[in-house]
């Protein structure tokens, strides 16, 4: 049995995945990823000993958010330690749009990361597989230098998705608003066959795929501890 | 009873097993380091520490304390108040342990941990008694008629807490962070008449404070001086402003507690791990025939004993928190055992 957390984003949800690939889905409230500890005990009233690994989405996406998730699952894991499988939220993304759109050849997702920054990450099609374009790895780009590198780039149907869609001014076509948050069952599915090969991971160690430094670090700011 | 105690309001992240009253064991990963560059906690960086280490914080206190997650009787945790983010990271990683375990959870409040820390102490205090929280955040005299509320604050500071007027002079002085520390070691060769204080917020009845007053008059003072101040007019000058607040916050709770008709007096939080303290307190209680407990030096600042021990008050009481427990970046001490 998988557990699965997304909560990357104000949508949070979670999946259990079970052996035979059928999968069980709850979303959290929106704005309520704290939600997520009441959710779980609900689908696991006896307790979590038949979990045999966990999924979470990594990132990027709201640090808060990435937080619960990831601090929910180092407690639950220090009861029930089971291999994870992290995985980006920005290939998740890409997933359902693959998933609903089977023309589609690139998916670019990007979300806003402020000061004219943002987080993205470009995913392609090759022959049914999907991977990430090393061309554009989930990081955080510069809006005008993005808009730059994306210039007449086509590979086919290239769609664009996530939150930050509407600041970018290429004319990408952009895919269905509907799957732009990351879905915990997509993850489910995505991370089964990674487990399944061995590829989990401790989850003691792990951080959040933040992309991005404190604003202190890299401003310099000072701010105090104190309310 | 064995409880887990977790604390992460602040930069420090915590855990500890008590076993009723003994302190089975007590990990604190303290992020002092990663703060120092700049002079004060940023939020974000210390949120981030927070997320990396609460498993291995856990797993140690739980390897130490030879306990396993079944053996517990329940999980304490810092709710507020406190950074937003650092508390978060524990209180997240206590749901998820509760649930895994499916034991009681409890959320603590901050400062009824700090109280909570004198009763670790052997003997420990019996309520009814008068706390002084003193610590980074803080500064209360407070009436404990029993532990879990509800509390009458007697006074408290209108503006910086004592422990932020430790850091922030220190800051002028050039010093390292905190500087309550620094203070206190510097202290030890200076002279404490060497430089003259005011008495802020003087006054029989009066049990507010104001270190913002006395942190400006430090200011004042080194106006004088050709700085940085070095050496012996260093250590006089460490030594004399930590007298002012040490006589400040000790006369008022004194008075306090003799007023209270308690006979006890209990001096809690970051700062009364301070030496000048501990043995001022010690003295004048004589003269005001109050009984002072203060806590070992390492349960005054922030630590998880103390909150697994304010839990275990109250879940021996039948309270629990549900598993959609919240943070709570703001929530007065007051606010505690009414409902
Ligand atoms: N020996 C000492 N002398 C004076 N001050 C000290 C000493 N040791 C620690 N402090 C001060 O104690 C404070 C930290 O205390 P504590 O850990 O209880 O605070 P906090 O948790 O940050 O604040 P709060 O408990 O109010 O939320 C710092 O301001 C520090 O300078
Ligand atoms: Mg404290």
């Amino acid at each position: 049995m998988l557990l699965a957390i997304e909560t990357s984003t104000r949508s949070g949800s979670v999946a259990v995945g079970l052996e035979d690939g059928s999968v069980t889905f709850e979303s959290l409230a929106s704005g309520r990823n704290e939600d997520l500890a009441e959710t779980v005990a609900t689908l696991f009233p006896e307790g979590g000993e038949a979990i045999t690994s966990y999924a979470l989405g990594i990132g990027p996406g709201s640090f808060t958010g990435l937080r619960v998730g990831l601090c929910f699952l180092k407690g639950y894991a220090t009861v029930f330690p089971r291999p994870v499988a992290a995985i980006s939220s920005f290939r998740v993304v890409a997933e359902q749009v693959f998933e609903a759109e089977p023309s589609a050849s690139s998916v670019l997702v990007v979300i806003d990361a402020r000061n004219r920054e943002l987080l993205a990450g470009r995913y392609l099609k090759d022959q049914g597989a999907v991977r990430v374009d090393e061309e554009l790895p989930d990081g955080l780009y510069d809006l005008a230098a993005l808009e730059a590198q994306l210039g007449d780039w086509r590979s086919g149907r290239d769609l664009l998705a996530g939150e930050g869609a509407t600041l970018l001014g290429a004319s990408l076509e952009r895919a269905d608003a509907g799957l732009w948050v990351p879905r915990a069952d997509t993850l489910a599915r995505l991370a089964a066959p990674e487990l399944r090969a061995g590829k989990g991971r401790t989850i003691r160690g792990l951080e959040p795929a933040y992309l991005q430094r404190p604003t202190a670090e890299r401003r310099g700011a000072v701010h105090s501890g104190k309310d | 009873m064995i409880v887990l105690g977790l604390e992460s309001s602040c930069d420090e992240m915590a855990a500890a097993v008590l076993a009723d009253r003994t302190v089975r064991s007590s990990v604190v990963r303290s992020q002092v380091d990663l703060h120092a560059a700049y002079g004060g906690i940023v939020p974000e960086i210390a949120s981030r520490d927070h997320a990396l280490h609460v498993g291995f914080v856990i797993e140690e206190a739980l390897e130490k304390a030879k306990v396993t997650p079944s053996m517990l009787d329940g999980v304490a945790v810092t709710s507020g108040p406190g950074l937003i983010g650092s508390l978060l990271a524990g209180v997240e990683a206590a749901k998820g342990l509760a649930v895994a375990a499916r034991k009681p959870l409890i959320g603590v409040h901050h400062l009824e941990g700090h109280i909570a820390s004198a009763l670790l102490e052997n003997p420990a205090p019996e309520p009814p008694f008068v706390a002084l929280i003193v610590s980074g955040g803080h500064t209360s005299i407070v009436l404990v008629p029993e532990l879990g509320g509800p509390y009458e604050v007697i006074g408290q500071t209108r503006d910086d807490a004592a422990g932020e007027a430790f850091d922030k002079t220190a800051k002028s002085l050039g010093l390292g962070y905190p500087g309550g520390v620094e203070i206190d070691r510097l202290s030890q060769t200076g002279d404490p008449t060497a430089f003259g204080f005011p008495d802020v917020m003087p006054g029989r009845d009066n049990f507010a404070f104001s270190f913002s007053g006395l942190k400006t008059a430090a200011l004042r003072l080194l106006e004088r001086e050709t700085l940085p101040l070095t050496g012996q007019r260093l250590a006089d000058f460490c030594a004399s402003f930590q007298d002012a607040v040490v006589e400040n916050l000790l006369g008022k709770a004194l008075r306090a507690t003799r007023r209270s008709q308690t006979g006890r007096l209990i001096i809690v939080g970051g700062v009364a791990a301070n030496q000048r303290l501990r043995e001022r307190a010690l003295e004048k209680a004589k003269g005001h025939q109050v009984q002072v407990y203060l806590p070992s030096r390492a349960n005054c600042t922030d630590n998880a004993a103390m909150i697994a021990c304010a839990g275990m008050v109250r879940l021996a009481r039948g309270e629990r928190s549900p598993v959609g427990l919240a943070a709570r970046a703001h929530w007065p001490l007051q606010d505690l055992g009414r409902s």
